[in-house]
Parts: C-alpha cells; sequence; structure tokens
C-alpha cells in the first residue's frame, strides 16, 4: 500500500508547482502574455538563493532572497524588456519569441556566471513527520514549510483578488482591459503590482523547486515550464485557486503514477492531459482569459 | 583529409542542412503563418530514420546501441524514407493545430509536443539509445565510390548543394503559384479566404507536409554525413534559433532566410574566434547564445521585416495588356510588410 | 434582359427552413425559415441583436445551426464548411471588410478562383507553364472587374492602403470572381460614406439586372428601401416579418420590433 505515502510525495511537489502557477496565471491573466521566461526567473531566484546559501544562509534567508529576486527581475523584465516590445506593436507571437530568447538569455547569464553544473542548496531537511501512522504520509520538515507557504500564498492572492482594492482592479484588467482602463483603473500601476506579487510567488517557487529537487542546474526552469502551462491551463487561465487545485491534482496523479511507469514518464501523464486540453478547450476549463484579444497595451 | 578541408566540408553541409530545415519552416510560419515550436522534430524525426535504415538491424548485444527497428538500405532509400515518414508527422500537426487558434496556444501545444518527444526519447532507451543517441551511421555509397576521404567529402557537399537547390526550385514554384496566392490568402485573412471557396485545411496540410519532408530530408543529410544524432541535437532551443534565423533574414523570403541562415551561424562557428581566447569553454558558449538572442530582439525592434523584406508578387502584365504600370498610391493605413508586427490592427 | 424567374422556374435560389443557433444559454436564431427567389434582392433587417449575423453565419456555413435545413439551389448545405458553400454559389462579403491587406487589389481578385488549374499541387509543383495560360485569362477577366468598379487604376496597390469605402467595394469585386449565383451582403454600408453607399447601389441594381440574386443583411432602412424587393424583419432571432417594403410599414409588430430594439 504505497499508495499513501505517495500522495504525500504528491503534496510536497504539489506546493512548488502552486507556488509557480499561481504567480503565472495571475500575470498571464492580467496581462495577457504568456512569460516564457518565467521557468528561469524561477531558477534565478534559486542561483540567487544558492549564492546566498554558500555564505551561510539558513532556509528563512534563501525564501527571503528568491521572492526578493523574482519580483525584482520579473518587474525589470517587464519594464526595461517586455511592455516597451509591446507597445512598440509587436503582436502576441512575437511576444513569444521576446520572451523565449529573454529566458534563454537569462539562463546563459547564469551559466556563464556560475558554470555548467548540479548545483543544489545545502538546508537541513528537518525533522520526518509523519501522518496516519508508520506507512502513511512521511513529510520532512523543509517540506511542510513549503507546504505551509503555498497554502498561504494561495489563501492570500484568492482573498487579496477579491477584497483589496488592487486586487479588483487586477481581475478588472484581466477580464476587460479596455473597460478597466476607460473606468479609471490605472493599469500600469496594477500591472507592475501584478509583475511584482507574481514575480514573488515565481522566486518562491524557483526555491521550493530547488529544495525538493535536490539538484538543479540552469535549464531546470525551462524544463519546468509544461508543468506550470498543465497547471495554470486545467485551472483556468487567470484563476489562481483554479491554478492551486490543479497543481495538488497534477502533483498526486504524477507521484502515484510514479508507482506504475518508470518515474521519469510520470510528468508524461500530466502532459498528455494538458495536450488533450489545450486542443479541445484552450482556455482551460474555467478561464478568465479572451481567446483572441489584443494585448492590453498600458 | 585535412583540418581545412574537414572544416570547410563541415561547416558547408551544417549550412546547406540549416538553410533546408529554415526554408520548410518559413513554407509553414512565412507563408501560412503556422506557429511551430515542435519544427525541429521534423528534422530530428528524418534523422532518425536515416539512421536507422542505414545502421542495419538492432545486434540486441550488451552494450550496443539500442533502437526498435533497423534495415540496411542502400542510399538514396534512408533519405527518402526520412522525408516521407517526416511529411505523416507533418501531417499530424496539421491536423492537430485546428484553424483559427490563437498564436501562443498553437505555440505552447506544439513547445508541449517537442518536449513530451524530447523526455520519451531520451528516457525510453529501446526507443533510440535513449541520451546516448545513436551513432555509427555510415556514410552513404562510402565504400562503393573508393575515394579519399577529403573527396568523399566535397562531393557530399555537393550533394547536399543539389538538394538545396531541388528543394528551392520546388519552394519557389508552389510559391509563386495560385496555391501559394491561396495559402498566403488564408495567412491574411481566413474567414475571407473561406467566403471565396479556398480550403485553409488543405493549405494548412500541403505546407505542414512539404515543410516537414524537407526538415526531414536535411535531417538525413545531417546524420549521413556526421554519423551521430542524440537528444542533444534537437531541444526546442534549436528551433528558435531557426526561427531567429528567419526573423533576421526576412520572413517569407527564401533568400532572406538564407542569408539569415549564414548570420546566426557565423555567430555560432566564427563567434569564438572574436573572443579572448583567455575565457572559459562554457563562456563562449553561453556568449553566442546570448549573442543571437539580443541580436533577434535587435531586430524584432529595429527592423522586423528583415535584412530582405518579402518580395511583392507582381503579377506581370500579359501579352494582351497595353497598360502602363501606375505609380503606387498610399493610403493612411502603413503596411509594414512583417507577420510579427500588425499594420492597422492585428489580424491575429 | 432575360427574365431568370421564368428561365429557371419558381426553384427558389435559397431555402432556409427552421433553423435554429444557441449561444451561450440564449437562442440566437430561432426557428428562422426564408426563401429567397431568383433574380430578387431580399432584404434582412432588424435590430441590434436580432439574429441577422448569426443567420449569414449558419446560412454561409461558418457556422452549424443546431437544427433546421439550410438547401441552396437543391442541395442541402447545411452542414457543409465554408469554403464548399463558397465554391457551390453562394458568396458573402463581410460587415468588417476582408480584403488581404498584404497583398495587392489584383492578387485580392485572384483568389477568387480557387479551382483554377494552379491551385491544384500537382500543376503548382509542376510550374507556371502548365497554369500560366489560364492565370492569363484570369487576369484579363479581373481587370475587367475591377475597371467596372472604378479600382483599375489601384490594381498593384497593396489592399491594406485603400480607404475604408474602397475596401468595401474591393470586397464585392472579388466576390463577383467567384462568379456567385447568390450574393449574400453583410451590412454593406456599414461605416461608409453617403458617396460610396450610392456606388454600391448603383453596382448591386447592375448586377441584378444580370441576373444575379441578392441577401443583403441591413440595418439603413432608406438603403433597403431603395434596393430591395422584399424584405425580411427578425427581431430577438425570430422573423418577425416579410414581405414588401409597404406592406411592412402598416405592420405593428414591426413598428414595434424597431421602437423597442
Amino acid at each position: 500500500m504505497l499508495i499513501v505515502p505517495a500522495v504525500g510525495f504528491g503534496l510536497a511537489t504539489a506546493a512548488y508547482i502552486a507556488l509557480a502557477a499561481v504567480g503565472f496565471t495571475l500575470q498571464a491573466g492580467v496581462s495577457n502574455i504568456f512569460n516564457f521566461a518565467y521557468g528561469d526567473i524561477m531558477i534565478t531566484a534559486a542561483f540567487m538563493a544558492y549564492a546566498v546559501n554558500t555564505i551561510g544562509g539558513g532556509l528563512w534567508e534563501l525564501f527571503i532572497v528568491g521572492a526578493v529576486t523574482g519580483a525584482v527581475v520579473s518587474l525589470a523584465l517587464n519594464r526595461l524588456i517586455f511592455r516597451r516590445f509591446v507597445r512598440h506593436g509587436v503582436n502576441r507571437f512575437g511576444m513569444l519569441i521576446v520572451t523565449l530568447w529573454t529566458g534563454l538569455i537569462l539562463q546563459n547569464v547564469l551559466l556563464a556566471v556560475f558554470g555548467p553544473r548540479f548545483f543544489s542548496l545545502q538546508v537541513s531537511s528537518g525533522r520526518l513527520f509523519t501522518f496516519f501512522g508508520q506507512h502513511g504520509i512521511l513529510l520532512t520538515g523543509v517540506q511542510l514549510i513549503s507546504i505551509g507557504i503555498a497554502v498561504a500564498a494561495v489563501l492570500i492572492v484568492a482573498i487579496g483578488l477579491r477584497y483589496t482594492r488592487v486586487g479588483m482592479a487586477m481581475r478588472a484588467l484581466a477580464t476587460n482591459p479596455n473597460l478597466a482602463q476607460s473606468s479609471g483603473v490605472p493599469a500600469r500601476k496594477i500591472l507592475d503590482y501584478t509583475w511584482i506579487v507574481s514575480g514573488i510567488f515565481c522566486g518562491l517557487g524557483g526555491v521550493v523547486l530547488a529544495l525538493a529537487t535536490g539538484a538543479f542546474a540552469q535549464t531546470t526552469g525551462e524544463e519546468f515550464l509544461v508543468i506550470i502551462f498543465a497547471a495554470t491551463v486545467l485551472g483556468g487561465v487567470g484563476r489562481p485557486v483554479g491554478a492551486a487545485v490543479a497543481s495538488l491534482v497534477l502533483g498526486i496523479v504524477m507521484e502515484v503514477s510514479a508507482l506504475f511507469i518508470p518515474p521519469v514518464l510520470k510528468e508524461l501523464a500530466a502532459f498528455a492531459l494538458l495536450l488533450v486540453v489545450l486542443i479541445i478547450r484552450p482556455g482551460g476549463l474555467f478561464s478568465l482569459a479572451k481567446e483572441g484579444e489584443e494585448i492590453a497595451v498600458v | 583529409m585535412s583540418a581545412i578541408d574537414l572544416y570547410a566540408t563541415t561547416l558547408l553541409v551544417y549550412f546547406g542542412v540549416d538553410v533546408l530545415a529554415a526554408w520548410g519552416l518559413n513554407l509553414q510560419y512565412g507563408l501560412y503563418g503556422m506557429y511551430n515550436f515542435a519544427f525541429i522534430l521534423f528534422q530530428s524525426v528524418g534523422a532518425y530514420t536515416a539512421a536507422v535504415l542505414a545502421l542495419g538491424r538492432p545486434t540486441h548485444q550488451f552494450g550496443g546501441q539500442q533502437y526498435f527497428f533497423g534495415a540496411s538500405l542502400p542510399f538514396p532509400l534512408p533519405i527518402i524514407a526520412a522525408g516521407l515518414i517526416a511529411g505523416v508527422f507533418g501531417l499530424a500537426i496539421a491536423l492537430i493545430l485546428r484553424q483559427g487558434m490563437r498564436s501562443d496556444y498553437e505555440a505552447i501545444i506544439t513547445f508541449v509536443i517537442a518536449v513530451m518527444a524530447l523526455v520519451t526519447v531520451s528516457a525510453v532507451i529501446p526507443l533510440f539509445n535513449g541520451e546516448a543517441g545513436l551513432a555509427l551511421v555510415p556514410q552513404p555509397l562510402a565504400r562503393t565510390l573508393q575515394v579519399p576521404t577529403a573527396a568523399y567529402a566535397w562531393i557530399y557537399v555537393a550533394f547536399v548543394a543539389i538538394v538545396c537547390l531541388i528543394s528551392y526550385v520546388i519552394i519557389r514554384r508552389l510559391t509563386a503559384s495560385p496555391l501559394g496566392r491561396a495559402v498566403r490568402a488564408v495567412r491574411e485573412n481566413a474567414n475571407g479566404a473561406a467566403a471565396l471557396g479556398v480550403n485553409a485545411t488543405w493549405c494548412r496540410i500541403v505546407v505542414s507536409v512539404l515543410g516537414a519532408a524537407i526538415a526531414g530530408v536535411s535531417g538525413a543529410l545531417l546524420v549521413e554525413f556526421i554519423g551521430t544524432w542524440s537528444p542533444g541535437s534537437w531541444s526546442y532551443a534549436e528551433t528558435l534559433v531557426i526561427f531567429s534565423a528567419i526573423i533576421v533574414g526576412g520572413v517569407g523570403n527564401n533568400i532572406g532566410v538564407l542569408i539569415g541562415v549564414f548570420v546566426t551561424q557565423i555567430v555560432f562557428a566564427e563567434g569564438s574566434r572574436f573572443l579572448p581566447t583567455s575565457l572559459p569553454p562554457n563562456l563562449v558558449g553561453s556568449l553566442q547564445w546570448i549573442i543571437i538572442g539580443v541580436m533577434t530582439l535587435a531586430f524584432l525592434w529595429f527592423r522586423p521585416q528583415g535584412i530582405v523584406p518579402e518580395k511583392r508578387y507582381c503579377v506581370p502584365a500579359g501579352p494582351a495588356d497595353h497598360r502602363p504600370m501606375p505609380a503606387e498610391k498610399t493610403g493612411p493605413a502603413a503596411v509594414t510588410g512583417s507577420p510579427l508586427i500588425p499594420g492597422d490592427g492585428s489580424h491575429d | 434582359m432575360i427574365n431568370t424567374a421564368a428561365a429557371q422556374g419558381t426553384r427558389p435560389v435559397l431555402e432556409v427552413s427552421e433553423v435554429s443557433l444557441a449561444f451561450g444559454g440564449t437562442l440566437a436564431v430561432n426557428d428562422v425559415s426564408i426563401t429567397v427567389s431568383p433574380g430578387e434582392i431580399l432584404a434582412i433587417v432588424g435590430p441590434n441583436g436580432a439574429g441577422k449575423s448569426s443567420l449569414v453565419e449558419i446560412i454561409s456555413g461558418a457556422m452549424k445551426p443546431a437544427g433546421g435545413k439550410v438547401v441552396f439551389n437543391g442541395v442541402d448545405i447545411t452542414h457543409k464548411p465554408a469554403y464548399q458553400v463558397a465554391r457551390l454559389g453562394l458568396t458573402r462579403t463581410y460587415q468588417l471588410s476582408t480584403e488581404f491587406r498584404q497583398m495587392t487589389v489584383l492578387e485580392n481578385l485572384l483568389v477568387g478562383v480557387p479551382g483554377q488549374r494552379g491551385s491544384k499541387l500537382r500543376f503548382a509543383l509542376a510550374g507556371r507553364r502548365t497554369w500560366g495560360q489560364e492565370e492569363a485569362e484570369l487576369r484579363v477577366k479581373a481587370r475587367a472587374l475591377l475597371q467596372d468598379f472604378g479600382l483599375a487604376d489601384w490594381e498593384d496597390t497593396y489592399a491594406g492602403s485603400l480607404s475604408g469605402g474602397q475596401r468595401r467595394i474591393l470586397e464585392i469585386a472579388r466576390a463577383l470572381m467567384t462568379e456567385p449565383k447568390l450574393l449574400v451582403l453583410d451590412e454593406p454600408t456599414a461605416g461608409v460614406t453617403p458617396s460610396i453607399v450610392a456606388e454600391i447601389e448603383r453596382f448591386v441594381e447592375d448586377l441584378r439586372d444580370r441576373g444575379l440574386t441578392f441577401l443583403i443583411i441591413e440595418h439603413e432602412l432608406e438603403f433597403v428601401e431603395r434596393q430591395a424587393d422584399r424584405v425580411v424583419v427578425m427581431a430577438a432571432g425570430r422573423v418577425v416579418a416579410d414581405g414588401t417594403m409597404a406592406k411592412l410599414r402598416l405592420n405593428p409588430e414591426v413598428i414595434d420590433a424597431y421602437l423597442v430594439g
């Protein structure tokens, strides 16, 4: 009966998928750009955490550094590159190329600075906690903290979107950018906030990813991108709670399927599901993003 | 074979192969407007097909290469088969990407397919020997020709050049024909084209299959020359480089694309020459990618139509027409001439 | 002029029977039936949201109805894709004109012959020698059309550079290249100047005299009054009235629909 521990692993996996996906779906929903550099920003945060780690940083310092890196890099990339290209008139596909290459450039800068090998964060995993008995769910202290952060993040976003002014403005921009702007929503500022918030989750997700996978490299972020897409699309583009639920499902499905098929292929199950949904209902199951709309030019 | 011969012939073969692949993508993206991020898979399918059809049956020895099927077909069958099989994959992609899909969803779908293929082939070793890939692929006619290696290499270069020429003629004929015009019409406005009776699905299938087949042949040509092929050669970044070559050279324009391939290849091949030799090798590799990335972004910003913009398909005056060509009149809505920048409103 | 009605018998060109289309919970088109006779100009009018555009989408094959049938010259086209419907002789224009912006005016017209030799793959690959002759003949025809429509001087211009009115006319000229038996015009006067409207009216009358049948969706009642033989009024997805303009003016339901809608 290995299913129960597998579910436990699934929860840990779901933690970093959810952190990353919530940030991604928020940003994609509000700015209507699919940021293909997202995975690389995640891994940049992981590398910054690594740097702090080598000079003695502990778990909490790593999280903070990761979050800040994610926010700063996301905001900088949007302001310096993405937003400028959108205002320059580049269409949706052109933005794709822009974000893809930005991510690839970022990867290569990291390669140049840190070199081509595998890295890991030296942090003690903490005590092992068991739930539901000896053959139940086993989670380390770090994993529990990660799950805790993920849950907190989802709650903050969900509540924030519903009850704060900034959150409502974000939702307005996501549903109908033109109407929102003409109703007085300060689009540029709100977009900045969106990139900052999604950047924080991106960075946190990167650190948790690094902690969870043990060894990471500059390409780890790009490889992770497809899973982020899966959680985003399955949960509905622009719906953070949906993304969180989808992350949970994906995490558990992947870990449980690893019991039956070669572990390396467990991601394929997720990818295949994503593909089917994309082909049949590209907007995802419950989507805020409009099909075929112009990118919000702000 | 001297070092110069080795270097020159390898460079030229790679150039020819890259140009073929770029022309194939240009058919799909430039002529039709398909956003296919799995394009490199066509080249890969062609390479693997040609490889297993030239390697012979898998020996199932311990430590030997594993692949799921093999044969020892004589030249040029592996290459032809490569084109055909790649064409089938092209058909599959054409059918998966329904009409009217948003461009970034097309890109995401194909991106996911590309990653799935990479993960599968790398992990499932009995397919194509996994991460290690296939090696020792024999060069075609090497033994029958009985020429020294240098001469063989140059003959191969000539062969690649001939294939390029034939492909160019085929593509030009298609593009300049009324069918090519119909494809461009679908790209411009699918609704308008359908209202005139143009079958958009057929147009999509034609460019997809033809583009894929040409890419498949390019993969076969490459693998039969260098003898190896592994997942490292076909990550999604490779498709991105081809897109960059097209953007830099000129979307929709095959001569422009050729120039674009030349420019991007120069950076990869010769870029290291201009950088200080004291730099560690991995740094050089990263710098080359960064240069290409920055160059692509620069072109997207300053000159999105590329070095050589898409040419106007002039309809010449026929013998019965005795009309002078009027001067061009331009209206308020400027046309930027590039599918990447919308003119007076996105066609996306 | 040949009296087309007599020549073709009285079989209608288009028969729409009880079509319906659901859209997000409501019926955009609700049990609509209309017929178009040869050589007539039928107008469909109605307030915004009446379902006129949805009906055109169904007729032209862009959308499949939930129920009902569409028969064109005896052929059931209900489930045929748009391009096949066009090849059978039913050509439509769009409210937002669909010219091919990065192609010249002449090229725009030449797309309108999808059945030509050069459009077949084997001839395209075989080279210009196999399709050049037919293409030359089509060019002559296209130039003649451009001459009729006053666009001859603009033959070599990118369609995207034309003014709004010119693009509307281009779309009609282009539609004629397909040699349609029924031309469906979707709000042809929307967003164009009165002088262009007058030109379009002239073209329509001219073409009708030459035997072409028209189905025109229109908002502009005066245009309809001048041009249409018969008018169908739609509101909220249903056909409210059907008859000549004079008759409709006396119909209280029609007045209601227009005042309310």
